[in-house]
């Protein structure tokens, strides 16, 4: 019930209005026009009205004004939420992209751990939190040109231990910060 | 690129892993094999790495000479014919350590 009388103010006010007009118009009416004449009593009331009306008017116009700011505001929060949705499923399209990145890295299929790191990137743009800091920028490049390097490596020349196990620590921490970006998480704007 | 005398010196030190005369240690998470040549009275690592800019396996030979107690540092990679001669002692050297109890 409140809510209805909050959203429709401004027609509770001008309706209001109006009966005082026509209220306070009628009751002293004798000191404004002061003779029986018929045709000039009409006149008069036909004045209220058109005040009356020029009221209405004028609050409805408000009215309109103050619709359609909510009618944005509620489609903001709907859009807002819809982002958010998507964005929770392009982090978890993301995580998995970084595991399979992982997994071939492991294989030392290098050339398909770095198709998948750059399918993981494609993603990774579209998402507005990022928790980006400095540090992950120099991480995310890092990673994608040593991928590059690798595959040119061979079973004759293949990454040292200490190479591929840095690698995969680097990926792991990408991973992390995935996962601290998660809308999800409630840490989001 | 090896000088000849390293090069002749990997050659030999081949064949005595090959044949059992030298133990070498293996130490995976560095990828170095080291042993120590009692007659050269020296200490040998060579060291694996993916030189991640040329894009080509490296070995780094590192000789300590204790007689004269001085390192040698010595380089090769894929670009040079002697890298399959070093790769060829660290895969025997890796092998080494390793018993078969067949």
């Amino acid at each position: 019930m409140t809510e209805k009388l909050k959203e429709n103010w401004i027609r509770i006010t001008y309706f209001v209005l109006s009966i005082l007009i026509l209220y306070i118009g009628i009751r002293y009416s004798k000191y404004i026009i002061n003779n029986d004449v018929w045709n000039e009593n009409f006149s008069y009331i036909g004045t209220l009205f058109t005040i009356v009306g020029l009221i209405v008017a004028i609050f409805e116009v408000f009215y309109s004004v103050n619709i359609s700011k909510s009618v944005r505001d509620s489609s903001y929060e709907l859009l807002n939420r819809v982002k958010q949705v998507e964005e929770a499923s392009t982090v978890s399209d993301c995580i998995s992209f970084v595991d399979e990145t992982n997994r071939y890295v492991m294989i030392e299929d290098y050339v398909t751990a770095l198709s998948n790191f750059q399918a993981f990137r494609k993603g990774y743009v579209k998402l507005s939190n990022k928790n980006l800091t400095n540090d992950s920028e120099e991480l995310l490049t890092g990673v994608e040109k040593t991928l590059l390097k690798s595959t040119k490596t061979s079973s004759e020349a293949p990454l040292a231990k200490r190479q591929k196990d840095k690698l995969i620590d680097d990926i792991l921490k990408i991973k992390r910060n995935l996962e601290l970006a998660n809308p999800a998480n409630g840490r989001s704007k | 690129m090896l000088p000849n005398k390293i090069s002749t010196l990997i050659q030999k030190l081949r064949t005595k892993t090959e044949s059992g005369e030298i133990a070498w240690e293996l130490d995976s998470d560095n990828s170095t094999v080291s042993a120590k040549i009692g007659q050269l009275n020296i200490d040998i690592s060579i060291t694996y790495h993916f030189d991640i800019v040329e894009e080509v396996g490296t070995f780094r030979i590192d000789i300590f000479d204790n007689n004269a107690n001085q390192p040698l540092i010595f380089h090769t990679s894929q670009l040079y014919q002697d890298y399959e001669l070093v790769r060829a002692l660290y895969d025997s050297a890796q092998a080494s350590g390793f018993n078969f109890a067949f």
